[in-house]
C-alpha cells in the first residue's frame, strides 16, 4: 500500500512538474507543450490518429506474423534435423548480427516506398528474434522428459510432437513478447524513412511544421497500442503456460476434483 | 513379449573424457530372475545411473551382454520402464494425462486407457488430483505420477534410478511401504538403484553392491525377509543385524 502511494506520488509530481513548467510559461512550447495543447491535439486529430494507426497496425500485424512463424517454423526445423541445422546455421549466424534498422536503405533501394518494404523490415526483425530463440528453446528441453518419453515407447517425431513442442511455449511465449514489441519500433522506423500513411509519417510531417504537441501525441498512441498488445500476449501466455511453477505454488496440492473429507487429509498429510 | 528376466554379462562401460578415458562399469555380471526385486547400492559416481542407462536402452554398452528375456538390447523398449530421480513427470499433462502417455503411444483406445488409469488413481492414491498438474503436488505425489506412468504401460521390467532420493526421510519410507504396496498387486521385475542401504533392504530380495571406480560387482546379498513387509520391519533386530553388516560391507567397497 505504501509503496503504491510512493509509485503514484512520483508520477503526480512529473505530471506536476510538467503543468508547472508550460503554464507557467518557463518552457517554450516549440519544445514542450502543455496539457492543454495535448488535449486539443488529440480533440482535433483523433480521426487521423486513428487511421494512421490502422495503417500502421495492419503492417506491424502482418510482418510480425509472417516473420514470427517464418522464424518458429525455421527453428523448428533446424531443431528437429542435424542436416537442415548444418545447412542453415551458418545463414542465420550471419544474418543475426544485423541490426533491423541498417537495412532499410536496402530495402528501400529494392523495393521502393510502400507496404512492401515496410512489412519487409519487421519480417526480418521478427524473425531473428524467433528463429535464435527457438533453436535455443528446443535445447534447452530438459533431457529427462526426452529420456522419459523414449523409456515409454515414443519416437522421435511423436516426442518433437508431445514434449518438445509443450516444452517449449513458455520459453517461446517470451520471445514473442519480445518479438512484438520490437516489431512497434521497427513498423514506426520504417515509416519514417519513407510512407505515404501511418502513424511514424504522421510523425515526420509532424517534425516538419515543428508540432511537438502532434509528435507528443503520437509517441502516446504507439506506445499505448504497444502497452496494450503485450498485455494481450500476457493473457495469451497464462493460458498457454498455466502449468508451469510460475503460476502455480509448487507443493500448492489442492484437489482439482470434488474432494472427500479422506482425500484432503490424505493431501494435508502428504504436503507436511 | 519378454518374460521379465535380466541377463548382464561381462557389462563394461567406458567414456571418453577428454583425453582420458572413464571406466564407469567394468565386467559387471547379474542374473535377475523374472518377478524378482533387485537393488543395486553403491556410494555415488560407481556406475549405478549408467548400469541403469544400458539396461533401459537409453545408452549403450562398450562390451558384454545384456538380455532381455533371452534377447539383447537393441534400445528402449515396451518391456522395460523407467522411473528417474528428479521429477520426470511432464509438467504440461495433468496427472491423468501423464498415466496415459505411454498407452497413447501404444495405440490403445481412449476406454482402454480411462480403464487402465482408472485402476492406477486408487493404487497411487491420486484420485483426488486426477486433472492436477504435477507442479500443484507436493514431491512424493510426483513422484506417485512417475511411478504410475511406468507402471500403466505394464512392463515386465521396472527400472528405477534413485526414485526416492530427492525425498525427505519420513515421505521416502512412505514411499517405499507405497511401493511394495504397488508392486504386490503386479510383480514385474524390478532393478531399484539406491544408495540407502535401509531402502534396499526394506524393499528388495537380493543387493548387488556395487565398488566404485571402476564400478564392479563386490557382493551380491540375499534378503532374507518375508513378504509382504510392513513398516515395523524397519525396526526389527534382524533388520540391523543385515544393515550393520552392509554398511560395514560398503565401508570396505568404498576403500
Ligand atoms: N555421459 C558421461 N560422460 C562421461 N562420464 C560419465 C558420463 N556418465 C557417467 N560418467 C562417469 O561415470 C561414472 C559413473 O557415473 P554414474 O553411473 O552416474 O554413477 P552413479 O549413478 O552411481 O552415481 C562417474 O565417474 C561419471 O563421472
Ligand atoms: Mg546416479
Amino acid at each position: 500500500m505504501r509503496m503504491r502511494l510512493l509509485s503514484l506520488g512520483s508520477l503526480l509530481v512529473v505530471a506536476l512538474v510538467w503543468a508547472g513548467l508550460t503554464l507557467g510559461g518557463v518552457v517554450d512550447k516549440l519544445f514542450l507543450p502543455g496539457p492543454q495543447d495535448i488535449a486539443a491535439v488529440v480533440g482535433e486529430s483523433w480521426r487521423d490518429l486513428l487511421s494512421g494507426l490502422g495503417f500502421t497496425l495492419t503492417r506491424q500485424v502482418a510482418g510480425f506474423l509472417i516473420g514470427s512463424l517464418l522464424g518458429i517454423g525455421l527453428g523448428l526445423l533446424m531443431a528437429s534435423s542435424r542436416t537442415v541445422n548444418a545447412v542453415l546455421d551458418p545463414l542465420v549466424e550471419l544474418i543475426r548480427p544485423i541490426p533491423p534498422l541498417a537495412i532499410i536503405p536496402l530495402l528501400i533501394l529494392w523495393l521502393g516506398i510502400g507496404a512492401v518494404p515496410q512489412v519487409l523490415l519487421v519480417v526480418f526483425g521478427c524473425f531473428v528474434i524467433m528463429v535464435v530463440s527457438t533453436v535455443e528453446a528446443v535445447r534447452n528441453v530438459p533431457r529427462i522428459y526426452l529420456n522419459a518419453a523414449r523409456t515409454l515407447g515414443a519416437g522421435g517425431p511423436r516426442i518433437y510432437r508431445t514434449v518438445v513442442m509443450p516444452a517449449i511455449v513458455p520459453a517461446l511465449v517470451g520471445s514473442v513478447r519480445v518479438a512484438a514489441a520490437a516489431s512497434f519500433g521497427l513498423v514506426v522506423a520504417a515509416e519514417f524513412m519513407g510512407a505515404q500513411e501511418g502513424i511514424g509519417y504522421q510523425m515526420i510531417l509532424a517534425q516538419r511544421y515543428l508540432r511537438t504537441d502532434q509528435i507528443i501525441v503520437c509517441i502516446a498512441v504507439i506506445t499505448v497500442t504497444a502497452w496494450l498488445v503485450d498485455q494481450v500476449i500476457r493473457r495469451l501466455e497464462r493460458r498457454l503456460t498455466g502449468w508451469t511453477e510460475r503460476h502455480v505454488g509448487a507443493g500448492d496440492a489442492r484437489p482439482r476434483t470434488k474432494a472427500t473429507v479422506a482425500g484432503t487429509a490424505a493431501a494435508i498429510k502428504e504436503n507436511s | 513379449m519378454t518374460d521379465g528376466t535380466l541377463s548382464i554379462s561381462a557389462l563394461t562401460k567406458t567414456f571418453a573424457k577428454g583425453s582420458t578415458t572413464v571406466t564407469a562399469l567394468e565386467n559387471v555380471n547379474v542374473e535377475i530372475g523374472a518377478g524378482e526385486f533387485v537393488a543395486v547400492v553403491g556410494s555415488s559416481g560407481c556406475g549405478k545411473s549408467t548400469l541403469l542407462n544400458i539396461l533401459a536402452g537409453l545408452d549403450r554398452q562398450t562390451s558384454g551382454q545384456v538380455l532381455v528375456g533371452g534377447r539383447p538390447v537393441g534400445g528402449p523398449g515396451p518391456d522395460r520402464a523407467m522411473v528417474f530421480q528428479s521429477d520426470a513427470a511432464f509438467p504440461w499433462l495433468t496427472v491423468t494425462e501423464n498415466l496415459e502417455y505411454g498407452l497413447k503411444v501404444q495405440g490403445r483406445s481412449a476406454a482402454e486407457r480411462k480403464r487402465v488409469v482408472g485402476e492406477l488413481l486408487p493404487l497411487l492414491g491420486l484420485e483426488q488430483f486426477a486433472h492436477s498438474y504435477p507442479r500443484e503436488l507436493s514431491g512424493g505425489m510426483r513422484k506417485r505420477i512417475d511411478i504410475g506412468r511406468a507402471y500403466a504401460v505394464e512392463p515386465e521390467i521396472l527400472l528405477m534410478d534413485e526414485p526416492f532420493g530427492a525425498l525427505d526421510v519420513v515421505t521416502r519410507e512412505h514411499m517405499q511401504d507405497e511401493l511394495l504396496r504397488i508392486w504386490s498387486a503386479r510383480r514385474s521385475t524390478v532393478v531399484f538403484i539406491t544408495h540407502d542401504i535401509d531402502e534396499a533392504i526394506m524393499l528388495s530380495d537380493r543387493i548387488v553392491m556395487l565398488s566404485p571406480r571402476p564400478g564392479r560387482v563386490r557382493e551380491i546379498v540375499d534378503v532374507p525377509f518375508d513378504r509382504p513387509r510392513t513398516p515395523e520391519l524397519r525396526e526389527s533386530a534382524d533388520f540391523y543385524r543385515l544393515r550393520t553388516d552392509l554398511r560395514r560391507m560398503m565401508g570396505e567397497a568404498v576403500r
